[in-house]
């Protein structure tokens, strides 16, 4: 079980870090965090039962994860300090391509937890199916979110912010 | 710009910004071999320093008591009915701590993972406010008990209600303006522990809220 996991985290990984880069900004914690998440899917690993793709139930376990980190370091009274030079780093690129990337970056994450995890897997291409699955909510509830965070951030991007 | 571009834009974006690191499948099985490294393991060691701290106070009052008694064979000085009383409140907090220690560890290893993100909200909310409300009741109870049980005792020492002074210096001074503090903070208990878990607990708990609030809202 251990080799299949491993195969399937390892092919999956950009999950991961997609995830740590759009929730956590502490860099020096950034990597404890990643292996939080992953002794997470590894826990949770028994419950996968192939009915549905690896990637959306990683998916799931991540976000969760996640969400579920932040409070209890909350419940902790521990804060998170936003690195900023995460975002500094983004804005070192100079072209418009790079400049779009960061308006991208920018605009993500600004949004509410439970709106970033909405666009991140809109934008990663799951059907609205899936994404309605792995929220709890209604299909139609999701194509509506989808639509208003979509075009908010949209005009972001086109509007230099 | 179209969603086409859009998503175009993400994927270069998490290719060249988000993807920071190549995890390789050593590195992973390691990570799941340890499970030690985690953020949540090191908030974990934190809550059980306070765990063994509780513990070891709530066997060293008995113990400390039981020691006097029948190995030194004597009653503990001044030893009256108020004493065991004060004791016996010693070792309820400790146990109403050691209590708390656990639960604390109980919610860290509390794991919400498995369902959707709406169903895993729940739970932990409804876990949380039933937490909260035990907590508050045997804070509350215990409370009240401690606190009638000082002011009692503090009436007993000076010699009753009629006694207090105000005047006169020394410990009966003390004595009377504490026993008026300790009347005070009786009366307005319920309200102080209200504001306390008001303090502590609401902004996570709001937070939940929130966030189950903006999945359910329709658009």
């Amino acid at each position: 079980m251990e080799q299949e996991f491993t195969e399937l985290l390892h092919q999956n990984q950009g999950i991961v870090h997609k995830i740590c880069n759009l929730y956590f900004f502490d860099r020096i914690e950034k990597e404890d965090y990643q292996q939080e998440i992953i002794i997470q899917l590894w826990k949770a690993f028994p419950s996968f039962n192939h009915q549905s793709k690896f990637s959306t139930w990683m998916y799931r376990v991540c976000l969760n994860a996640s969400l579920d980190i932040l409070r209890k370091e909350k419940s902790q009274l521990k804060y998170i300090k936003v690195d900023t030079n995460d975002l500094n780093g983004i804005a070192d690129a100079r072209d418009e391509v790079n400049s779009n990337q960061e308006k991208l970056y920018r605009a993500i994450n600004r949004l509410s937890e439970i709106d970033k995890a909405i666009i991140t897997l809109y934008l990663d291409e799951f059907s609205y199916k899936e994404i309605a699955e792995i929220l709890g909510i209604s299909e139609t509830n999701t194509g509506v979110k989808i639509n208003r965070i979509k075009s908010d951030i949209i005009k972001k991007i086109d509007n230099g912010n | 710009m179209e969603t086409e571009e859009l998503i175009k834009l993400w994927k270069t974006l998490a290719e060249n910004k988000l993807i920071d690191n190549d995890l390789a499948k050593e590195n992973i099985a390691q990570i799941i071999s340890k499970k030690r490294n985690g953020i949540i393991h090191k908030i974990k060691n934190k809550s059980k320093v306070e765990y063994y701290i509780y513990l070891i106070g709530l066997i060293f009052i008995p113990s400390a008591a039981l020691f006097v008694h029948f190995v030194l064979h004597h009653p503990m000085p001044n030893m009256n009915l108020r004493s065991y009383i004060g004791t016996g409140f010693a070792e309820i907090f400790f146990i109403y701590m050691f209590g708390c220690a656990v639960k604390s560890l109980k919610f860290l290893d509390f794991s919400f993972n498995t369902g959707s993100i709406k169903d895993s909200l729940e739970r932990v909310k409804s876990y949380f406010e039933s937490y909260l409300k035990k907590a508050y009741w045997v804070t509350l109870l215990f409370g009240f008990c401690f606190l009638i049980f000082v002011f009692i005792d503090f009436l007993v020492i000076l010699g009753g209600i009629g006694k207090l002074n105000f005047s006169q210096g020394g410990f009966n001074v003390f004595g009377s303006y504490f026993s008026i503090l300790i009347f005070i903070i009786i009366i307005t208990w319920p309200f102080i522990l209200n504001f306390d878990f008001k303090l502590r607990y609401s902004s996570l708990l709001n937070d939940i809220n929130q966030t189950i609030d903006e999945l359910e809202k329709e658009e």
